[in-house]
Formats: C-alpha cells, structure tokens, sequence
C-alpha cells in the first residue's frame, strides 16, 4: 500500500505534469502568431501621422490601435504605399529599393533579386498580395543588354509570385513580346509604346490584378508593315492559380480609377478630348462596369452645364462600395482659364452662367455618391470635401477642414474624427 | 539508473514551473498594455545649424547637428526653415518653410507636419496665442514710392498683425500701422510689438538662442589685459573671459565698438593661467572684424558663430569643427534631439489585430 507521502508526491506529480502541459499550450498559443483562430479585422483605416508613422484606427470608434516607422519616402509620398488585409506594407523608395513590413519587422528588399533574377536589363513592378505572404512582380527584360528599349527590340514579359523576402516562388504568366511598330508612330501626338504595367486597387492585388501591354499583331498583307494593337487583360485568381480574360466594355486609353477584389466590377474615367488652347472639348464621364454592363455615373455636361466654359470637371478618384451597389467620386476641375471669360468664339455666356460657374467651382472638390441600381440616382453630394473610401456599404470617409470625418449616405450624419490629415491620400482603407 | 538516482536535467517539478513562469512572461509581453517607450534623451548639447549646399546643381538648404562630443555632423532635414522654435519642453519644433508652419518631433528620423498655411508673403514673424488660442504673424514691408535712381525706393513701412481662427484655415488683419520711414531701402522694423492683442507661448526660437549669443556675455566677467605674445595691438582692447566649465582657463580677445556697434576682431588666443601659455585659435575664413560674432560655452566646448562658424575644444584648443560652407543662420547649442520613437504598445495591439 502506498504511504500517503507517495501519495501526495504523486498527486503533486501529476498536478505538475498537468501544468506542464498547459504552460506548453499556453506557450505555444502565445509565440505563435499565425494561429488560425482569430480572424483578420472586416476593414482597417491606415493614416499618415506624424513623426513618421502609418497608423491603423479601428473604424468603428476611430481608436488608434498603433503605428509602424516608415521610411521617409513612404511618409512625403503616399502613393508609395500598399497594405493588405493582414497589416502587411510595402513601399516603394527608389528604383532600387523596396520596403515591406511583414506585420511583424521592417525589411528592405533590392527590386532586382539576386538569386534567380532575370538580367540587370529588366524592368520591374511590385504589387503587394493580400494573401499574407507574397509579392506579386510584373519583369519585362530585353535580349538587349543596353535594356528595354520598347519600339525597337523584342522582350519578355513574366508575372511571378515570390515569397515575402522577394524570392521566386512560381510564374503566372509570360509571354514574348515583338519589338513594338505603331502604325500611327509617325502620327504627331501619337504616344510610344508604353511599358507593360501590372495595376490592382491601392497596388494590392486581392483575387484579381490588371496586366497591361502590347501585342504585336501580324501584317494584313504580306508586304504592308505589322500592326500593334493593345491588350489589357484580366488576370483572376481562383483557388486552383491564376486564370486570365479580356476585361469587357474596356476602352484602352482610359485609367482605371477602382475595382473590387475579384475584377467583376470597376470603374474608368473617359477623359476630356480637348486640345489646343480648349480645355473641355468633350464631357467628361465617368463609367461604372459591372458583369459587362456599363453606365455611366457622372457626367460633366449633364452635372454642371460647363460646355460653354474653357475648363473641365472631371472625377479624380472613385470607390466601389462594398458591394458593389453605390460608388463614391471625388470631382475637381481643371484650372479656371485667364481670363475667365475666355471661351471659344461661336460660345457665349451669360453673367449668370458666370456666376453659377463660380459658385461651383468655390464647392471644389465635391464628392458625389450615386446608387448604381436599380437605376443610377445621385444620393448624396458633399462639397468642399476629398473623398477617402468607404467605411461600410453605406458610410464613405472624406477629408474636410483637414479631419477625417465618416458620413452615413443614406442619412447624411455625420462622424467626426480628431484625425488630422495632411491630405485625402494620407488615409488608406483597407477591406479584407 | 540506480534507485534514488535522478535524470541529468533540471528537477522534474522545475521543468513545469520554468515552462509556465516562460509562458506567463511572454503572454504578458502580448497583452498587456505598457506605456510607449522612448529612448532616453542625452542631456549633452549638440549644434544646430542650416547650410546652403549645391547639390546636382541645385540649391538645397541642410538643417544638420554636430555633436561636439562624438564629433558627428548629421544630416538632420533637408529644408530651409525660417522661423525656427522650439517648444519648452524640446519635444518638437515648430518653423516657416514653403508659405506653411510645420511641426517636426525633435527626434531622429521624424517628418514634418503642416499645422497652416500663412496669409502673405513678407511676414517675419508667427506665434501661437493661448489666450485666443488661435496663430499671430507679423508682416513688414515698404510703401513704394514715385521711383527715381537717386533716391531709396520706399517712403513708408507699412507693418501688419495677422491672426487666424482655431483651425488655422482663415486669416485677418487685426492691427496696421504704417510709418515715415524717410526714404529707405529695406523696411525691417515691425511697428507693432506693442499691440495689446499679441501674446506669444513661450518657446525658445533660433533667433533668440542667437540673439543671447554675445561676444562677452557668455563666460566669466570680461578682465581687461595686455595682448597675449604673438597678438597684434589694440586697438580694440584686449580682453580675458575665463572659461566657465574650465578653471584656470579663458579666451584673450579684442572687443570694442564701430559707428556704435559693439565688434569682436579675431585672432583668438586661448589662455592657459595655470601654465602660462597663449595658444592662437584657427579660424579660417574669418573676416579679421566681425559685429555680428556670438560666443557660447558648453562642456567643454565653445561655438563661434556668425558668417563662419567653429567649434573649439577648450581642453585643448582645437577647431574641431568648421562647415565649410557659410552658416545661413548661424548656429546655435540645443539639447539633442531624441531617438526615433517606438510605439510598443501600438505594435503589439497591432500584432494581435493581425494575428
């Protein structure tokens, strides 16, 4: 029979060994970062704040949760910066260099990898991926050792994904490109061959990046020189890798302005065609495309009546709200002309038009919300603000008097903030 | 193993309290809040200064600090700051670059920040009122007049006080005063400092750390003496400052007045009383006479500045530090800014967000 001192040494012993095992968990719970249980925050505001730091806010109650140091350039020149869903940013300093905070430590990466890089002649684009630990890069190197050069020699395009210290880890697309002949070169005005570029919302790529370059097309006839023409392709990401397709209803010249995360909705702005000495000599418009139809959401003529004057109003940036119900534009103008009356010679306008006009551009910039469906209908307009994002389906986040303040569209309440900003582009929003 | 005997290791009931007392250690580091921490700030002074530098063909202005003691110039920013105040706590400064007052943390690496922009052009002067809690700034300029080759272009100076609202945003006049300034060139006097609206937070300017710089003032009480050997003739005299945080020792130099202005002419002898030595101090580029010269003295150290500045060791009489450019608004001791700042606690609740 075992003495009570066993006993006890026992029970002891096994109270211990039990504690041993909680302690390992609770250990293991606590070094761990990556643990599963907890999910990634819906939506984050990220905001420049001085002495140096990118700050997230929680959105709900505006509370600062905390702040990473970036690097100098990042700080002067916010649209260096991309973040992700997991905290992740990464900034792009120089033509050489590449900074990245993991959520966890600050890394500078060279833009051109050693290991396993293409040659010194190549061009690169780094994206930031959503999925927590990739960069995305766009490589176009030329066989010409002197470098690309895009109307004269042949190069190779390739779309990689690397891990998060910039090393390869598998190709998504590459192709070969022909050197670029326009048959418009001699055209005056006519633009050169741009350089390829990998464009996804805030340079995040979530399910959906855009890869932009040219394409040789063969001649028509066999002595006739060949043509180019121009693609822009979707690139989609699915569980089993990347599948491209043509994005519709495109028109190439045009920007893009946003998209959501899997590329079905997106907007473009169709820029005025005015030229020599006139400033507005078409509407601007704004077009909101989604599943393959297209409307448009603002236009210049239609909204504010300017044909007559020598200046534009055109949207600088635009958000697609959660959803994808209501978008969200920031509308400026172009600079009034001296003298102000200057319009063209079969125009004329009124003072009241003047003064109309005046009154307009004193509300600069105004941003617009439109409810795209059932049918588009302006549902809100709020001047002297600059548009920030969305904070839920139904509150953007604008910049007024230098502070950050949430309006419900549907309402108009309004949610101040003692945040103070600089300007529009030093807030980011970050969906999931 | 042998009956009593126990496993290499530590003591089996050790292994779990080590592992738990670990565990308990790091989830505290996780979760528990603790107050941002900041490198501690060095009570030695360092130099501020601006310079003008030609970079790529372009002119850039440096704000940089020399650290006496490590011998250390650093690039602090690249901006040309007027208006250059610091709080009075030295956490942050405030300045005039670019139409905008920025607000900089005086620490290592950190950015500026635009707190407003200033209504005019040709303002010399802005403050932070407390009592309207809204910014003041001066403005001075010259009334033209009917030009003519021979005569000064302006007849008046026209001074105005500026003050905005709480945010900044929008300014008015609240006081103007102009003024006979009987033909002049330049109009640089502010007419209204008396002006019963001013009142300024107290901050500790450039200008006026500068304006405290005298050329007697700035060490023991000046003793008149003979010129030290190898020292030209007065006039003006000569004059012995002991040094403040070295015994026996002291500056001979010639001090005297021009047209009304009190004028320090070099050379510079540094005067070891214990040893009986005169050692003569470099000063490169100097102009010989000088109205404009501050002296300060600090551990150990003392700044020359005006058009040219240098920095003597006092121990030993070394220039240990000259930029070669000229200063643009001369220099001035500051404490030195801190290191860059590191929100830990931020970090942490930014982990765990994105765990």
């Amino acid at each position: 029979m075992p003495s009570p001192a066993l006993d006890s040494r026992r029970s002891l012993d096994g109270m211990m060994t039990r504690l041993h095992r909680l302690a390992c968990a609770a250990l293991l719970l606590a070094v761990i970062p990556g643990h599963p249980a907890q999910a990634l925050p819906e939506v984050t505001l990220w905001v420049i704040q001085p002495p140096g730091q990118l700050v997230a806010f929680d959105l709900s109650d505006f509370s600062r949760v905390g702040g990473v140091r970036i690097p100098a350039a990042a700080f002067n020149e916010p649209d260096r910066i991309s973040i992700n869903a997991h905290g992740q940013i990464l900034a792009r300093l120089d033509d050489d260099h590449l900074w990245l905070w993991d959520g966890t430590k600050e890394a500078t990466l060279p833009t051109a990898p050693k290991a396993g890089g293409a040659p010194d002649s190549t061009s690169r684009k780094w994206l930031l991926a959503n999925d927590g630990r990739s960069l995305i890069v766009l490589e176009r190197s030329s066989r010409d050792a002197r470098g690309p050069a895009p109307d004269t020699a042949g190069s190779s395009l390739r779309m990689s994904e690397t891990d998060l210290s910039g090393r390869f880890r598998k190709q998504i697309f590459s192709t070969h490109l022909k050197p670029c002949r326009r048959p418009l070169r001699l055209v005056a005005f006519a633009n050169p061959c741009p350089e390829p570029s990998l464009w996804a919302p805030g340079g995040t790529v979530r399910d959906c990046a855009v890869l932009t370059y040219w394409e040789q097309l063969p001649a028509v006839f066999a002595d006739a020189p060949p043509q180019a023409t121009f693609h822009r392709t979707r690139c989609l990401r699915n569980g089993r890798g990347w599948k491209f397709g043509a994005l519709a209803a495109e028109r190439w010249s045009e920007p893009l302005l946003d998209m959501n995360a899997d590329g079905s909705a997106w907007m473009q702005a169709v820029d005025d065609n005015g030229c020599c000495g006139w400033m507005n000599g078409s509407s601007n418009q704004t077009t909101f495309s989604i599943h393959d139809s297209s409307e448009v959401v603002f236009d210049e003529w239609a909204m504010f009546d300017n044909q007559n004057f020598n200046f534009s109003f055109y949207t600088d940036d635009a958000r697609i709200a959660p959803g994808s119900r209501r978008v969200a534009l920031s509308v400026l103008s172009t600079s009034w002309p001296d003298p102000p009356h200057d319009v063209s010679l079969d125009r004329h306008v009124d003072s009241l038009q003047f003064s109309a006009m005046r009154a307009t551009r004193a509300n600069l910039p105004i941003v617009m919300v439109v409810d795209t469906r059932p049918k588009r209908t302006e549902i809100l307009r709020v001047p002297n603000a600059e548009l920030i994002g969305w904070a839920s389906d139904s509150e953007i986040l604008v910049l007024m008097n230098g502070r950050l303040v949430g309006i419900d569209v549907l309402t108009g309440h309004r949610r101040p903030s003692d945040i103070r900003l600089r300007s529009a582009a030093d807030a980011f929003v970050v969906w999931r | 193993m042998s009956p009593g005997s126990r496993p290499p290791g530590p003591h089996p009931t050790i292994g779990p309290l080590v592992h738990l007392l670990a565990a308990t250690v790091t989830a505290c580091l996780w979760c528990l809040p603790a107050l941002a921490v900041q490198a501690p700030r060095s009570s030695r002074s360092v130099i501020t200064y601006f310079v003008a530098r030609n970079v790529h063909g372009k002119r850039v202005v440096e704000w940089r600090i020399f650290d006496p003691a490590s011998r250390v110039d650093t690039l602090f920013a690249t901006v040309g700051a007027k208006n250059v105040n610091w709080d009075t706590s030295g956490t942050s400064v405030e300045y005039v670059a670019g139409g905008q007052l920025l607000r900089l943390q005086w620490e290592w690496g950190a950015q500026p920040w635009p707190i407003l922009q200033l209504p005019a052009g040709g303002l010399t002067d802005c403050w932070f009122n407390p009592d309207s809690s809204c910014w003041q700034a001066a403005a001075v300029g010259g009334v033209p007049r009917n030009y003519s080759s021979n005569e000064p272009p302006y007849a008046q100076c026209h001074s105005e006080l500026w003050e905005s609202d709480r945010d900044g945003h929008n300014w008015r006049i609240i006081g103007a005063d102009t003024s006979s300034c009987g033909g002049c060139y330049f109009c640089e006097t502010w007419s209204l400092s008396g002006n019963p609206a001013i009142r300024r937070k107290p901050s500790a300017g450039l200008k006026q750390l500068q304006n405290a710089m005298t050329a007697d003032a700035w060490g023991g009480p000046p003793e008149p003496t003979w010129p030290p050997d190898g020292g030209p003739q007065g006039p003006p005299d000569w004059y012995f400052i002991p040094f403040r945080t070295i015994p026996k020792k002291g500056l001979d130099l010639r001090i005297g007045t021009r047209n009304g202005v009190r004028v320090v002419r070099a050379p510079f002898f540094l005067m070891d009383l214990r040893r009986g030595t005169a050692k003569e101090l470099e000063t490169p580029y100097m102009r010989q006479e000088d109205w404009q010269l501050g002296f300060e003295e600090r551990d150990g150290f003392l700044l020359v500045t005006g058009l040219r500045t240098y920095v003597f060791d006092l121990r030993t009489g070394e220039l240990i530090f000259s930029p070669p450019e000229v200063v643009v608004q001369g220099a001035a001791w500051i404490n030195p800014p801190a290191p860059p700042s590191v929100d830990k606690p931020g970090l942490q609740r930014l982990r765990q967000r994105f765990r």
